[in-house]
């Protein structure tokens, strides 16, 4: 398994030398850098998984870099040094994307727990996402967005209804899983609109919708005695 | 204030740099050798001379 890589900007080298191996003594890699110009080139180059970053540095402010490392779709997980215990510095550093902060004087003990904990919260949320639905579907030549509510059969849009498009989204998010009719009502919400006795009827406009022959389909599939399941990508 | 704010952040600094040396000999990253130490007393007497320049009773 990779090692977690961990950037420090610090320029106080007593301070950098000595928490870098402390988080190499964890299994982690590390690099340090002294000031603003040289953490902007190593966080393209060296990639962190963690960005450790003192606020006050000799060529100007780390918040900059914090900038830098917050830029929507490559944001780094980040943890501000700061001898600055005011809230009104915690509170713009915390805006500006950091994940936590430590005020100095600290304990490099305490220091290696926050990163230990922030790399474990990273980990964790970026295993959550992995297992969120897709935003999309593509199932032969139907494409299901399910961020825009939108539906296309061989690329031309499909206008469904709310409640077709419900049933659709459930269905492909789960193909080959056969639904029955009280489990497909329950997992569609209880706002009182769909019985199940006209289910069958969303059912049947959404086939003639979506599939070539509606008395045939290909992809709303009715397992008789059972429900309806969507057919396997 | 921007001077008591510098002191109290070059003090933080210093103190950063005693704590982190002091534990990491207490847990064996840090070599206890004569110019490791030699720093770290430079640390703590520039502490020493903020706290004492940041005392009321010195500024008269």
């Amino acid at each position: 398994m990779e090692r977690p890589r961990v950037l420090i900007v610090e320029d106080e080298p007593r301070v950098s030398d000595v928490v870098g191996a402390y988080l190499e003594r964890e299994g982690m890699s590390v690099q340090t850098c002294r000031g603003v110009a040289e953490a902007l080139g190593a966080l393209a180059r060296f990639a962190p998984a963690i960005l450790v970053l003192d606020v006050t540095l000799p060529d100007g402010s780390g918040l900059d870099v914090l900038r830098a490392a917050s830029l929507p779709g490559s944001h780094v997980p980040t943890i501000l040094l700061t001898g600055r215990v005011e809230e009104a510095d915690r509170v713009v550093g915390l805006e500006l994307g950091a994940d936590d902060y430590v005020t100095k004087p600290f304990s490099p003990r305490e220091f290696v727990a926050r990163v230990r904990a922030l790399l474990r919260r990273t980990s964790e949320e970026a295993a959550r996402l992995s297992k969120e639905k897709p935003r999309q579907t593509r199932i032969g030549e139907l494409e299901i967005d399910y961020t825009f509510h939108e539906i296309k059969m061989n690329g031309r849009p499909t206008s469904l209804t709310a409640t077709e498009f419900k049933i659709i989204a459930l269905l492909a998010q789960n193909p080959g899983e056969v639904f029955t009719r009280s489990h497909l009502l329950d997992r569609l919400g209880d706002d009182g609109e769909i019985y199940e006795r006209t289910l069958d009827r969303h059912v049947n406009n959404l086939r003639k919708k979506i599939e070539r022959d509606p008395r045939n389909p290909e992809y709303v599939v009715t397992v008789y005695g059972v429900g309806y399941k969507m057919r396997r990508p | 204030m921007q001077a008591r704010d510098e002191r109290r952040h070059e003090l933080g600094n210093l103190l950063s740099i005693a704590l982190a040396n002091v534990e990491g000999m207490i847990d064996g990253l840090v070599e206890p050798a004569a110019p490791r130490l030699e720093a770290l007393a430079d640390a703590l007497r520039q502490a020493c001379r903020l706290v004492r320049e940041g005392d009321p009773g010195n500024e008269h």
